[in-house]
């Protein structure tokens, strides 16, 4: 590789890939940066030499490059080929991780290759491991920086890569006990004994609550941190129709 | 042919009922199917005079049914849900006794203590000690009879329905042009059913025709001679299926009041009452219809409907709660499938039907979830309501669903279908049936649940009665219980030492907790097994 300084077309290059969406500069658009189709050849066999510049071929056969930033080619510098490659492949998996097998399959490398050179990515804090619901037993990598998608997550419901039992019934009770001061009126006394509740006529009951309203009264009562959707406090309420707590109107 | 644990169950009622020989003959009709004289001479190997007389026993008491083969002869077989039954007896005399009082509980514990008795027969043995009261007990007795608490005994009632419907089913079944369907086979069987019921009730009508006219002649006329109000020569039979009409409908008005309020069980026990009189047995689907104001009519005066509603209205008229109420039961603020199947009743332009239908299937169907919640816990009951809801499922969907971690879903599928509460359906993906390559689906197979679950009530009954044959039988026990039988300790207690009095308190006091808890057991029985509309009981 070698050690001379940038030429101007070729930081001209370099920072518009890098100013792009995706840092991704298409060949058209390299056209416009330097007109001179000699000079713009030169620089981008320059630039794609030094590995500061990668060919992707993109959907439609349409050739571009992409721009690799300052430190992650100077991360890249010193790695053993077989480190790339695995990078690379972590890399593409994004955030939905990619399982050892896989990247066995994919690299075609050994599976102690494989072993050292995750080894010493997860050294680098290049990558990290993660453990996925569904397959608890895989060893998942995906890039040290990302946050794992819901899929692998299982959503609010898991702290841990655990069903959090104690969360549901948490909520669920609160769910419970929102609905319950919703349908029954007022006690004229203190205690009655259960066999004497006064309940709603027909035409009196008020609206009954929605899940939509559920859900806001969670969101605001902040009894937990975790955001929960709608569509998670209908699992919730799935749940409390099945214990025969709450009915469906 | 009877089960194990229903025959282990008929053979103890039978014994504590009538003893050791006639459980004799008993348990060689149960175990070995219907039999004929001789055969069951062979196996119990009693003399003929005492075979004799145990078979008398038992056909008095309705254990037993003839029936006429052309390969055997006369065959006899026995009653298992007459005898089954006969452990709700001390109830039956006790719904009497609230309903029309002391002397019309008498007659039935009578009746009940003969098997069936001809209407001067019960009247000679009650009035022995007081001749004076004949007239009381001959109008009670009029009144149990026209209100078909007892019901005469017929040729009839005697034979085995078994053959009949076989016959009668066949008969429907040769009227089929080509291969049958399973629908016309099973209208087939309900025609024959139909049929079978029918020549019962006619039979049954028979001996009670002269009663009416009787009865009227008699008024008129002034001469108040009761005895003659009910046909003398007919023998007369507790009908117990009447009597299981007032336990159904005290376990609606509890369901009622765990549902609703205290309020609602006015309401729907007036609901009860004005068609109670038409309830005759616990075959039917719904209760004959009834207007709004014959339910108001039957609720008591001092009854404040209005403390158990919230309504917008000031003031409402009686009626109106009443209305208001029917519509709460009726599910009518909810017109989903749900809430249809939990409603008590349905109402159309001022008509109103108690669904024991919906409200049987209801009351089972607690009753598994509640022995699901016994076993298994709170996680169970989810599970089998979901399954319950959606039919059947992937042991992961379930999981997810129910919003339970797997490893938990797991053991507790497995258990539960040890248990016989769900079952697997098995759907492989190739034609090998490779288990590993085959989906397990789970679901709730509710009669098979429901089999296992009475044969595993029938367990428990037997154990609670054998538990207080074996608490009666501690030799102190029995030593205590013998000197309360002389006749100067039955007159003064002050004649049993302290520690005796204590033994016996201790002994009463275990005695008292058995038989509650055979009686709530019977009562799940009773919804399992009686509670049925729509089937037949002795199937």
């Amino acid at each position: 590789m070698s050690s001379r300084k940038l030429s101007a077309d070729e930081l001209k290059l370099h920072q518009a890939a890098l100013a792009a969406h995706d840092k991704i500069l298409a060949v058209k658009d390299a056209e416009k940066v330097v007109p001179d189709a000699a000079a713009r050849t030169a620089a981008i066999n320059f630039l794609l030499g030094t590995g500061m510049l990668k060919v992707i071929a993109s959907a439609g056969g349409v050739t571009a490059f992409r721009a690799v930033a300052k430190n992650e080619m100077d991360i890249k510098k010193d790695m053993a080929p077989e480190e790339a490659m695995v990078l690379s492949h972590v890399q593409a998996s994004g955030n939905e991780g990619i399982w050892t097998k896989h990247l066995k399959a994919k690299t075609e490398l050994h599976q102690t290759v494989i072993d050292r050179c995750l080894k010493s990515l997860v050294q680098k804090q290049l990558v990290k491991s993660i453990k996925a619901v569904r397959h608890p037993t895989r060893k998942i990598y995906m890039l040290a920086h990302l946050e794992p998608s819901v899929e692998l997550t299982g959503g609010p419901w898991y702290t841990d890569n655990e069903l959090d039992a104690e969360f549901i019934k948490l909520l669920s009770s609160a769910c419970l006990h929102y609905i319950r001061d919703r349908s029954f009126p007022k006690q004229n006394r203190k205690r009655v004994s259960p066999n004497q509740i006064r309940l709603y006529a027909i035409g009196a009951a008020p609206s009954y609550p929605s899940a939509q309203q559920i859900q806001l009264f969670l969101s605001k009562s902040k009894i937990t941190e975790t955001e929960l959707g709608v569509e998670h406090v209908e699992m919730l309420l799935r749940v409390l129709e099945l214990d025969g707590e709450i009915e469906k109107v | 042919m009877a089960d194990a644990e229903t025959v282990r169950l008929c053979t103890q009622v039978v014994h504590s009922h009538f003893g050791p020989l006639t459980t004799n003959i008993a348990t060689a009709l149960l175990h070995r199917g219907r039999l004929s004289f001789p055969q069951l001479l062979r196996y119990t190997r009693l003399k003929p005079r005492t075979v004799r007389a145990a078979i008398l026993v038992l056909v008095q008491h309705n254990l037993l049914w003839h029936a006429q083969t052309e390969e055997e002869g006369e065959v006899l077989e026995f009653n298992t849900t007459e005898c089954l039954k006969r452990m709700r007896f001390g109830r039956y005399v006790w719904l009497v006794e609230n309903m029309f009082g002391n002397a019309a509980a008498e007659i039935v514990q009578l009746v009940l203590d003969h098997g069936k008795l001809r209407p001067l027969d019960i009247i000679s043995q009650l009035s022995i000690y007081d001749p004076k009261n004949t007239s009381v007990y001959s109008q009670a007795l009029y009144k149990l009879v026209s209100e078909s608490y007892l019901k005469p005994s017929t040729l009839l009632s005697h034979q085995s329905p078994r053959d009949k419907r076989i016959k009668y089913e066949a008969e429907e079944r040769a009227k089929l042009t080509g291969f049958p369907t399973a629908r016309e086979l099973r209208e087939a069987k309900e025609v024959a059913e139909a049929r079978l019921k029918r020549e019962e009730e006619e039979a049954e009508r028979v001996g009670l025709k002269p009663k009416p006219k009787d009865q009227l002649n008699h008024r008129s006329s002034k001469k108040k001679v009761a005895e003659e109000v009910v046909d003398d020569d007919v023998y007369f039979r507790v009908n117990l299926d009447k009597f299981d009409v007032h336990i159904r409908n005290k376990l609606i008005e509890t369901a009622v009041e765990e549902r609703f309020n205290r309020y609602a069980v006015v309401v729907m026990r007036a609901t009860l009452k004005a068609t109670e009189s038409k309830q005759k047995s616990l075959s039917d689907a719904r209760s004959d219809p009834c207007s709004t104001n014959a339910i108001v009519m039957h609720i008591p005066d001092d009854e404040d409907l209005s403390a158990g509603l919230a309504s917008n209205s000031k003031k409402p008229s009686n009626a109106s709660l009443v209305r208001q109420y029917l519509g709460l039961m009726a599910s009518a603020d909810n017109p989903t499938p749900a809430g249809r199947a939990a409603s008590f009743l349905s109402h159309s332009d001022n008509k109103v039907y108690v669904e024991f239908d919906i409200i049987s299937r209801r009351l089972r169907r607690r009753v598994l979830e509640s022995v699901a919640r016994e076993r298994h816990g709170e996680d169970a009951v989810r599970i089998i309501r979901l399954l319950l809801d959606v039919g059947k499922m992937d042991e992961k969907q379930v999981a997810k669903v129910a919003m339970m971690a797997n490893k938990d879903v797991r053991p507790l599928l497995s258990a539960m279908s040890s248990d016989c509460l769900i079952s697997t359906q098995e759907i492989a993906k190739s034609t090998d049936h490779n288990p590993t390559r085959t989906f397990y689906l789970w679901h709730v197979d509710l009669d098979r649940a429901y089999s296992t679950l009475l044969s595993s009530l029938y367990k428990t009954l037997f154990n609670i009665s054998a538990r207080r044959q074996a608490e009666q039988e501690e030799p102190e026990i029995r030593a205590v219980l013998a000197k309360c039988e002389r006749t100067d300790v039955a007159q003064d207690e002050k004649l049993l030492t302290r520690r005796e009095r204590e033994l016996l308190s201790e002994w009463k006091r275990r005695r008292e907790k058995l038989s509650v808890l055979e009686m709530r057991v019977e009562e799940a029985v009773f919804i399992l097994r009686d509670f049925a509309p729509g089937r037949n009981s002795d199937e």
